[in-house]
């Protein structure tokens, strides 16, 4: 028996596809129009969105334009239960088809209803479906306003309709969609609706390059954490190494120049700029003028005695390997040296420092490194001095 | 999804062997006395064809942006038992499940977000496993619209009832064949008996279908759809009324559209790339 390729009876969606499917286009279309009341409209939406036929756009922007008219949320229980389930189910079809050409009466719902948040979120993810980018001020603003503090009658209607505007915003990839999605990151939602989770994952992908956004970000916001939460969105992005350099020493700048006598809020900063440090080193970064911020970070993180910043800042020094980062390097080790002449006057996290520097000077295989250590080689430990030596041949001549 | 069930549901039977399960006439020795004449058993043939079910339909924006996922899993059968939906950012957004409901394979779907049961839909299938019921019911299992299909003695849907929710006929669909077995013909009834829709459809030789057109109840052409056809596989679908809509498939090594292109009036306004599940089938069919 010869297998052939063939198709007669075809299930998909449990549901099955006929020989034809157009004369069922016809057919839904001519039943929707001549229906008489909404739940026999609902019935036949059932039918028209197992079909998921492009072909329906203009009957379903026809059927919304009605529904809109006759004002959603106008009418008795039942009434309005329907219509809200009719408006719901086609505003859904129309974003699934992306039907752009219904945008005006999308948006004019999610404007207008006020009581059913699920059909406003629905409305506004129909709009992201679209692409509908005429309409991201609106979304954007309406997103911002959540944003900003619930109200607290409306906190779970509120985070329903910020969870579909983050969805909206994330799909149509519009850069001017990225600040409000971020603060919804890091905004009052509750983990229930999954607005932050949703908007942080968001982050990632909605644009390609969020860096100018971020940067906007970091130097408008006060806090430590904030500031915080916009350099790891700008790791996770998918923005180039030069670009996270960018932000990751924005942020070390400020975190550098503030000054704080809070504990907490000591450690915060402390954190956002060993994160910067964190992040240059998985750059590589080489900027010249952060030379000047590493030094004065170093002062900071010496008076807090913070000895992994201070670790961190000296191998950073050597991966940012600029002749400015080098010769802060040369003087570091040059005290080291002096030090190192009088016994005992070095500690153990001296030895430390000093074993990184000589990471550092590796790690940035400069020739100008070869007089400090060769003026070091001899003033340390054998297990100090074997590391010099080490540094000392691996550099170029 | 409707232009892939097309562009697959189109692929009509190329060829088959025949085996005879049984002589239409017994046979008896030379020369014998004549027998008693036997009932004519109408000869049939079994014939084995691979189904395809999609597993995976992925979509892209225009600009092959990811607009869209779903997949799909089915039992042996071929019913489907998991359907998962994703939007655009990757975020899974419905599940449907399938699983039997005494002699009714009942759909239930249910949002992923929050865990909400949505809708069922019900259906049964015959004995060639061909549907003949679906019944769509709300999440407290209110019944709000049904189709019923029939087929005649080879199989072939014959007529398809529109139904409301509480039975009340919607529209009633009848369709004809030639005698290659081509749905030549499609006509639209309202609930009143009347006639309102009639589509005709042209096939070449090899039962490929050519031309799809569409009139209403004053018998103006209110649709036309022309096919393109290479190697038995279709290339592209053109609507050219009620406006210009080109559906355009590209194929892997089997004759199901692994790419579809959908084009409004020139501008392409969808891209979608599917991957199948094949299930091999036994019919019995006769001549």
């Amino acid at each position: 028996m010869k297998t052939i390729f063939s198709v007669l009876f075809f299930f998909v969606l449990g549901s099955v596809s006929l020989l034809s499917a157009d004369e069922k286009s016809a057919v839904w279309d001519r039943i929707y129009r001549s229906a008489v009341n909404d739940e026999m409209r609902y019935a036949v939406l059932l039918n028209i969105r197992e079909l998921h036929d492009r072909q329906f756009g203009t009957l379903l922007t026809d059927a919304l334009t009605d529904l809109v008219s006759r004002r959603i949320e106008l009418g008795n229980n039942n009434e309005v239960e329907v219509k809200v389930r009719l408006a719901t189910s086609i505003i859904q079809e129309l974003g699934d088809i992306r039907e752009v050409a219904a945008a005006d009466q999308v948006f004019q719902v999610f404007k207008e209803v006020t009581k059913y948040p699920f059909l406003k979120a629905e409305a506004a993810m129909a709009l992201g479906k679209m692409r509908a980018t005429d309409y991201v001020p609106n979304l954007v603003r309406a997103l911002s306003d959540t944003n900003l503090a619930p109200d607290r009658d409306k906190a779970v209607s509120e985070e329903i309709v910020a969870f579909g505007l983050v969805q909206a915003l994330a799909t149509m990839k519009d850069p001017r969609g990225f600040e409000p999605v971020f603060f919804a990151s890091i905004g009052w939602y509750g983990p229930q609706r999954k607005v932050k989770e949703t908007a942080r994952d968001m982050l990632r992908t909605m644009v390609d390059d969020p860096t100018d956004s971020l940067l906007r970000i970091l130097h408008g916001q006060t806090q430590p954490l904030d500031k915080l939460r916009a350099l790891e969105a700008e790791e996770a992005s998918k923005a180039s190494d030069a670009r996270k350099a960018i932000v990751a020493l924005a942020a070390l700048d400020d975190g550098v120049r503030v000054v704080v006598t809070d504990v907490v809020e000591t450690t915060q900063w402390s954190d956002l700029r060993k994160k910067s440090l964190a992040l240059l080193v998985k750059t590589k970064d080489k900027t010249p003028e952060a030379a000047a911020t590493f030094r004065q970070e170093y002062k900071t993180a010496a008076l807090a005695r913070d000895s992994s910043e201070l670790l961190s800042i000296l191998q950073v020094l050597g991966i940012n390997g600029t002749p400015e980062s080098l010769s802060f390097l040369t003087e570091l080790m040059a005290g080291f040296n002096v030090r190192a002449g009088t016994p005992g006057l070095l500690t153990d996290f001296d030895i430390q420092q000093v074993r990184t520097i000589l990471q550092a000077f590796h790690a940035a295989a400069s020739p100008a490194a070869r007089p400090v250590l060769l003026e070091g080689q001899y003033l340390y430990t054998p297990a100090v001095q074997r590391d010099i030596k080490a540094v000392l041949a691996g550099l170029p001549q | 999804m409707k232009k892939i069930l097309l562009a697959v549901a189109t692929l009509v039977l190329a060829s088959c062997v025949t085996a005879p399960a049984r002589s239409p006439v017994a046979g008896s020795a030379p020369g014998a006395a004549p027998a008693a004449p036997k009932p004519v058993v109408p000869a049939v043939r079994e014939m084995t064809y691979e189904e395809p079910l999609p597993i995976s339909v992925k979509t892209q924006y225009p600009n092959g942006d990811p607009s869209g996922s779903k997949t799909f899993q089915y039992n042996a059968k071929g019913q489907l038992v998991r359907q998962e939906t994703f939007n655009a950012n990757g975020l899974l957004t419905e599940v449907r499940t399938g699983s039997a409901k005494g002699a009714v394979w009942r759909i239930t779907a249910t949002n992923a977000q929050n865990g909400e049961v949505l809708s069922f839909e019900d259906l049964t299938f015959g004995p060639k496993g061909e549907l003949l019921t679906q019944t769509f019911s709300d999440a407290k299992e209110i019944p709000q619209a049904s189709n019923e299909y029939t087929y005649d003695a080879l199989g072939r849907k014959s007529q398809w009832l529109a139904k409301t929710g509480g039975g009340g006929l919607q529209a009633r669909t009848v369709y004809t064949y030639d005698n290659r077995g081509n749905n030549i013909k499609t006509e639209g009834f309202d609930a009143g008996g009347k006639l309102v829709n009639v589509f005709l459809a042209t096939f070449d030789d090899q039962s490929q279908i050519l031309t799809f057109s569409g009139f209403d109840q004053s018998n103006t052409l209110v649709e036309l759809t022309t096919y393109t056809w290479k190697d038995k596989l279709k290339l592209k679908e053109e609507m050219t009324k009620p406006l210009l809509r080109t559906t355009e498939f590209t194929y892997g090594d089997k004759p199901a559209p692994t790419g579809i292109v959908s084009s409004v009036r020139g501008k392409v306004v969808e891209r979608q790339t599917l991957e199948y599940q094949w299930f091999t089938k036994t019919k019995t069919v006769t001549p």
